[in-house]
């Protein structure tokens, strides 16, 4: 397995790609409005500051599901493309073996969520940081590590969710539909299930993504 | 050893037939056009040949490699295209040969001195998916280039290139197969491959018709040109000879392609019939006349159970 060329080749790809930039660079730009937003916000209301190593929870609730979102669909996007596109199958001509291809696929999946989560990462803990003022406490707590460790692990569910639909529909379109589908239909199941009974209920914490 | 080696090779589409038991090999720096109609099974040979269509039976070798390892083995030393120029839109011409270079473990040098060769170091910055279809065939031609191929296989080359890129991609066949490269090209431009193939094999409705040197098909296929009278009434009679395989007016003239060469039980057969021919003289067939025949010789023997 050539690692590094497939590194290397992802590489080229992925930095050309609008679809990346703009996801990226839109994912960045909302996390950056909504942090300051609270940051400021927070910093006017007495007894809610935005500050570490408190504000880890925030950054990484509700924007922790945003980023694994955003990296899900990028995934999408970058993957199925290759189908449409037939460069898999020019890639296979041109040497790659199919396990090479789809291991090349596969990096992308940690590449593209570290990069999200990063960037939520950064963002947030700028913003809680620009509002931390003498902590008492270490920034990041054991606690809080493992709950971005949580967080990460999700991001990464979610992103090989969409992995498996992408390399599986192989058009972005249908398997972004899909994706959406996928999460309506598991509300719906739990629900369902939910009526059955307390035990029952029990069980819907085990759906996948209530496990991510 | 044979470059390309087939023995049998089949595929099956549900109830189509898309290529039925077709054997041929391909010899070190022969130029090798592959010919057939539009679904005669072109592509899908050449993507067995290549691993990427499952054959449904028989063998394919590839610089003597076999199985789903050897194809992988040999496809890192050839040089190939399917069907249309399949690159990165997004990205410049110079940046898909920089992923191609990097699958094969080539110099980058190398990618400007085969943008050059194919005429587009000047737009090599420009992203592919502002090219012209000649330009992204050149850049599929320089794909194929950059490795230092043993074999270069490239499907219908000539696809959408103006009179001009055709004679470039020519020459630049020619001068590959001058280089001791074993070329082969799938094209329905016959002209072209006549002027630049060495050997031909043609396929029709799935099944091989002939596989020879360009040299011995064409001295093999002659036809008569026959004037009469009446060339109409030439031309019917001459189809019902059992041994025509086809026959055609031109101008004042009736050619008549024949199974054999037996031209004067041919005109035996006319004067049986009434029509006293005023000349019958042998005509050398082009690439295209002789492929015409084939196929269709190939279509009436289908049609009256031949085999």
């Amino acid at each position: 397995m050539r690692t590094l060329v497939l590194a290397r080749n992802e590489f080229i790809k992925t930095r050309r790609r609008v679809a990346f930039l703009v996801a990226f660079g839109g994912f960045s730009a909302l996390m950056a409005v909504g942090f300051a937003g609270v940051r400021y916000r927070g910093a006017e209301r007495a007894g809610h500051a935005f500050a570490l190593p408190g504000a880890w929870s925030e950054i990484l609730g509700g924007p922790g599901v945003m980023s694994a979102f955003f990296a899900s669909m990028v995934l999408v996007l970058l993957v199925a493309s290759e189908f449409t596109w037939r460069t898999a199958r020019q890639n296979v001509i041109d040497g790659l073996s199919k396990e090479e291809f789809f291991a090349a696929k596969l990096l992308l999946l940690p590449v593209v969520g570290i990069v999200f989560f990063g960037a939520l990462l950064l963002v947030g803990g700028g913003f809680a940081l620009s509002a931390t003022h003498g902590a008492t406490e270490p920034l990041v707590r054991a606690a809080d590590a493992e709950f971005m460790g949580g967080a990460l692990i999700g991001l990464l569910g979610w992103g090989a969710l969409a992995f498996l639909l992408a390399i599986t529909i192989r058009s972005s379109g249908p398997a972004i539909g899909v994706f959406f589908l996928y999460f309506l239909a598991e509300q719906i199941i739990g629900q369902l299930i939910a009526r059955i009974g307390p035990t029952a209920t029990t069980a819907t914490r085990y759906l996948p993504t209530a496990v991510f | 050893m044979p470059v390309i080696e087939t023995s049998a090779l089949t595929k099956r589409y549900g109830d189509v037939l898309a290529v039925d038991a077709i054997s041929f090999s391909v010899e070190q720096s022969q130029v090798f056009g592959f010919l057939g109609p539009n679904g005669s099974g072109k592509t899908t040979t050449i993507g067995m040949l290549l691993g990427i269509i499952t054959p449904t039976a028989g063998d394919v070798r590839l610089l003597g490699l076999t199985g789903r390892i050897g194809l992988h083995q040999a496809r890192q030393r050839i040089g190939a295209t399917l069907e249309t120029p399949n690159f990165y839109p997004h990205l410049s011409g110079r940046d898909n040969l920089r992923i191609v270079a990097n699958l094969k473990g080539v110099d980058r040098q190398r990618i400007e001195s085969t943008l050059d060769l194919v005429g587009l170091l000047a737009r090599g910055g420009h992203k592919f998916h502002g090219y012209s279809l000649g330009m992204k065939q050149r850049l599929a031609i320089a794909a194929t280039l950059l490795g230092d191929p043993e074999l270069v296989i490239l499907d219908e080359p000539a696809n959408g290139l103006d009179p001009e890129g055709i004679r470039e991609v020519r020459d630049l066949i020619v001068d590959l197969g001058a280089r001791g490269k074993t070329v082969f090209v799938s094209s329905h431009l016959l002209h072209e491959v006549e002027r630049c193939c060495t050997h031909v094999a043609i396929l029709s409705k799935g099944r091989l018709v002939r596989q020879s040197s360009v040299r011995d098909l064409l001295a093999g296929a002659t036809a008569l040109e026959v004037r009469a009278d009446d060339p109409e009434r030439l031309r019917w009679a001459a189809l019902a000879y059992p041994r025509a395989t086809g026959a055609e007016i031109d101008g004042d003239t009736v050619v008549v392609r024949l199974a054999d060469d037996d031209a004067a039980a041919f005109n035996q057969f006319l004067a049986g019939h009434g029509i006293f021919v005023s000349r019958l003289a042998p005509r050398s067939l082009s690439l295209e006349e002789a492929f015409i025949g084939l196929t269709r010789d190939e279509t009436t023997n289908e049609r009256t159970g031949v085999a």
